[in-house]
């Protein structure tokens, strides 16, 4: 292509110079004819031809103007800017054209304008693209055909109550509308030729509006397009429209025919129905959700009723089982059809029959009842129930059905009454044992008095015998009367420990707590003669603890364990230690009495306890020999125990070991297992 | 106060009466002991002395009683004369081996007014009665005879 050169005066090559514009004026058209066949492979043969009658058009008015002006404009220098924009329009069908230079290119530059739409159209261009033309906003790329001369009778009547359109194929304005589409879109006719469709339509669905509308340009027409619209009045309609394209006798577009219908009733109750079915859909999923945790809650009730651990049942008002549970025929070894619809009175053994038709009679009654009852297994066993009944009335106050449940307490019962037998047993074995016990206290208690009463009478007599015949009675008799004296004194102290011993193992008073260190204080006050006599020493390691038991027999225990200690004893300065051994529990205390005295060899320490067992002779020591076995008999009636350590010589300790707190007893075990 | 102490000793064994008798004399006791040897006697006595026309000068200033006694025993005794309105006024001191705890709540129950063991050696029965004189014969007021 030839550069753009300095405009140079006109020469008398003129002739020359129009060969070469008609050349150029070739080219062009050549050109063109390159682009349309880039851009429309398969071009029809008219565009060709246009492309050919341009490139004439061009050459001709080249040399016209040429001929007939006087100071002609340089087209030759024009000619390349010219050339330049054809590329360009070539290579991108959107770019607009300047408005010419030269009015003599103007008719030029329509054509090249035209073909400029036709390629545009042809390539389908994107809205955005149809925007970028001149014309500004929604100019569609078609060819433009005067609508005037568009066959306006062959649309139809536009008097008709249809809503029915003409649109411009271009920039889809209105041609035409029915009376009943300006009155559904509240703009005259004169307002709608001023706008567009797309002016219309409601921004989201533009788009699809032009891409449809295209569509239906190319296709020949289109059905059942929806668009939301606002109308003149503001108000949101729904349209459907069908369109038909409509072209002139040379087959251009002449426009787009439009049938509206207002579907905005259709749209909106489209849109409820959809709304509503989301909300049918929530309100199924959430029943369903509640369906399944119901027969979740149904299979878990379900369980808790069928595998009680007792057995339920219920009954009609006549006494015939409606329902039981699997416990129930688990334990009864029944199949359910074995016992449902049969009467209640299947399970009962014959003697028990009479029985249910009082405390059934006693259950509709008062609509409660709590029975012990026997029932028959299938296998024939009986078994102990324990019933308890209640009512379900309905809203007529009449009953419907018995809410039941049984337990099974055979077992138990058993339990009971074998429990029940030993109780009796042991009962009897009490009875039996405290009246020996106290016949065995009358004994003593009759044989003590009733042995008394004689010796008081020998030692008394014996006394009056030698005061009344003491001058007929000689030294040798005197002496034989005070042997009798001694002996009946001896016997009387025989006695009467042997009433002591006869109460040390029995508890009188109630047990409570004891302050040894009081005890000890009376044990003190007690041998006070003794101790002073002795000059004895009685020594206490503190602290002492405090026990549980009977305070009076514990005054006794220490009292006989000091008193051996000081009379067994023949120390210059004799000496009795009280106190606790170290490590003791909570429960009990263990304590020592220490003497310094005789001391008792290895192989007395097991018959010391023994009653009127002594070590000594009479007349070396005092005493019957019942101390210690009273002692025993005290610490056993507290469940303690007694022992002692000792060497002949060496002195003696003795231990005691003794409750602190209330000890439990069997009995009270006892007591504990029938407690409820 | 009446020169002499009457006691009227209810007892039935016979050296227990001997013993009494001699504390009562070696204690230099002025007294004058009636002695009977069963319950029903001693009843009979007891009553008597309510009838019209009897002396009360016959009546005991004291009555020791044992309960261990043939046919009624001392505790039946004991009863009939404390709920008698006209004997009641009597003292009776129980005078027995027994220290059961239920013969002496029996006889304070019974309306006894001591209760007392016989002591287990005789200088103690001459203490005895010389205390049970100088309680009921020179300090306490016998209550006057109803007539």
């Amino acid at each position: 292509m030839p550069q753009a050169g300095p405009r140079e005066p006109r020469s008398s090559t003129h002739r020359t110079q129009s060969v070469g514009e008609l050349l150029a004026g070739v080219a062009l058209g050549l050109l063109s004819a390159a682009v349309a066949a880039r851009f429309l492979p398969g071009t029809p043969v008219w565009v060709w031809a246009l492309a050919v009658t341009i490139a004439a058009c061009l050459m001709l008015i080249v040399s016209s103007v040429g001929g007939r002006r006087a100071e002609p404009p340089d087209f030759r220098a024009y000619l390349p800017r010219l050339t330049r924009r054809v590329t360009a329009l070539a290579q991108d069908p959107g770019t607009p054209l300047e408005e010419p230079e030269l009015p003599e290119f103007t008719e030029l530059l329509e054509a090249l304008e035209m073909l400029r739409r036709k390629l545009a159209s042809a390539g389908r261009p994107r809205p955005e693209e149809a925007r970028l033309t001149r014309s500004g906003v929604y100019e569609a790329a078609i060819p433009l055909v005067d609508p005037g001369t568009a066959d306006l009778t062959s649309s139809g009547d536009f008097g008709t109550l249809d809503m029915v359109n003409r649109l411009d194929p271009a920039d889809l304005r209105w041609l035409e509308s029915s009376k009943a589409e300006q009155q559904f879109l509240g703009w005259p006719i004169t307002e709608l030729r001023q706008k567009r469709f797309l002016d219309i339509v409601h921004p989201d669905d533009r788009n699809l509006a032009w891409e449809q509308l295209q569509a239906a340009l190319i296709k020949g027409e289109a059905h059942g397009l929806v668009y939301r619209i606002k109308t003149a009045g503001g108000e949101s309609k729904a349209i459907e429209m069908n369109v038909g394209v409509r072209y002139a006798s040379d087959m251009t577009v002449t426009h787009l025919r439009c049938h509206v219908t207002d579907v905005t009733a259709k749209v909106r109750a489209g849109r409820e129905l959809r709304r509503r079915t989301r909300e049918l859909t929530l309100v199924n999923q959430q029943l369903r959700q509640t369906n399944r945790e119901l027969q979740e809650l149904k299979d878990r009730y379900s369980d808790l009723y069928q595998n009680a651990p007792v057995m339920y049942f219920s009954l009609d008002e006549g006494g015939y089982l409606l329902e039981c549970n699997n416990t129930m025929l688990r334990t009864l070894g029944y199949r359910r059809n074995e016992l449902i619809g049969r009467p209640y009175s299947i399970l009962l053994p014959e003697s028990r029959k009479p029985f249910f038709a009082t405390y059934f009679a006693e259950f509709l009654k008062t609509g409660y009842v709590e029975v012990e009852s026997r029932w028959n297994k299938a296998n024939g066993e009986l078994i102990d129930v324990w019933l308890t009944a209640t009512a379900v009335v309905g809203p007529d106050g009449k009953l419907r059905h018995s809410r039941s449940v049984a337990q099974d307490v055979t077992a138990r019962r058993a339990l009971e009454a074998e429990l029940k037998e030993k109780n009796e047993r042991l009962a009897r074995a009490n009875v039996e044992l405290s009246s020996k016990n106290k016949e065995l206290d009358e004994f003593t208690y009759v044989v003590s008095h009733d042995l008394q009463e004689p010796l008081r009478t020998l030692i008394a007599f014996s006394d009056f015998l030698v005061k009344d015949c003491g001058d007929q009675i000689d030294a040798q008799g005197k002496e034989h009367v005070q042997h009798l004296v001694d002996a009946s004194r001896r016997m009387r102290a025989l006695i009467s420990d042997l009433l002591t011993l006869s109460r040390a193992g029995r508890v009188t008073a109630e047990f409570g707590p004891v302050n040894l260190g009081e005890v000890i204080d009376l044990v003190k006050a007690d041998l006070a003669e003794l101790i002073r006599s002795k000059a004895a020493e009685i020594r206490v390691a503190e602290p002492l603890p405090k026990l549980w038991g009977d305070r009076d027999r514990i005054v006794q225990l220490f009292g006989n364990l000091v008193a051996n200690g000081l009379k067994y004893n023949q120390q210059v300065e004799p000496l009795v230690e009280i106190g606790a051994m170290p490590g003791d529990s909570a429960s009990w205390a263990t304590l020592f009495v220490h003497d310094n005295g005789i001391g008792i060899d290895r192989e007395f320490h097991s018959k010391i306890f023994q009653i009127f067992r002594r070590l000594h002779p009479r007349e070396q020591y005092e005493g019957t020999g019942a101390g210690l076995a009273i002692c025993q008999k005290i610490v056993q009636a507290h469940n303690g125990q007694i022992w002692v350590e000792s060497e002949a010589g060496l002195g003696a300790t003795f231990y005691v070991k003794l409750p602190r707190q209330p000890v439990e007893t069997p009995r009270l075990r006892t007591e504990a297992l029938n407690a409820p | 106060m009446h020169p002499e102490f009457h006691i009227l000793l209810i007892e039935d064994s016979e050296t227990d009466a001997k013993i009494i008798q001699r504390a009562l004399k070696e204690a230099k006791i002025e007294h004058r002991l009636t002695v009977l040897r069963n319950g029903h006697d001693a009843l009979e006595y007891l009553v008597g002395l309510g009838q019209a026309g009897t002396s009360p000068k016959n009546e005991p200033d004291l009555v020791l009683l044992d309960l261990n006694l043939p046919g009624l025993d001392g505790m039946q005794l004991l009863a009939r004369v404390k709920s008698d309105p006209q004997l009641c006024i009597i003292p009776v001191v129980v005078l027995t081996t027994s220290r059961r705890d239920e013969d002496i709540l029996q006889s304070y129950r019974a309306g006894a007014n001591t209760y007392i063991q016989k002591p287990a050696e005789y200088p103690r029965y001459r203490d005895l009665v010389r205390t049970l004189r100088r309680y009921w014969h020179e300090t306490a007021l016998r209550a006057p005879r109803d007539r």
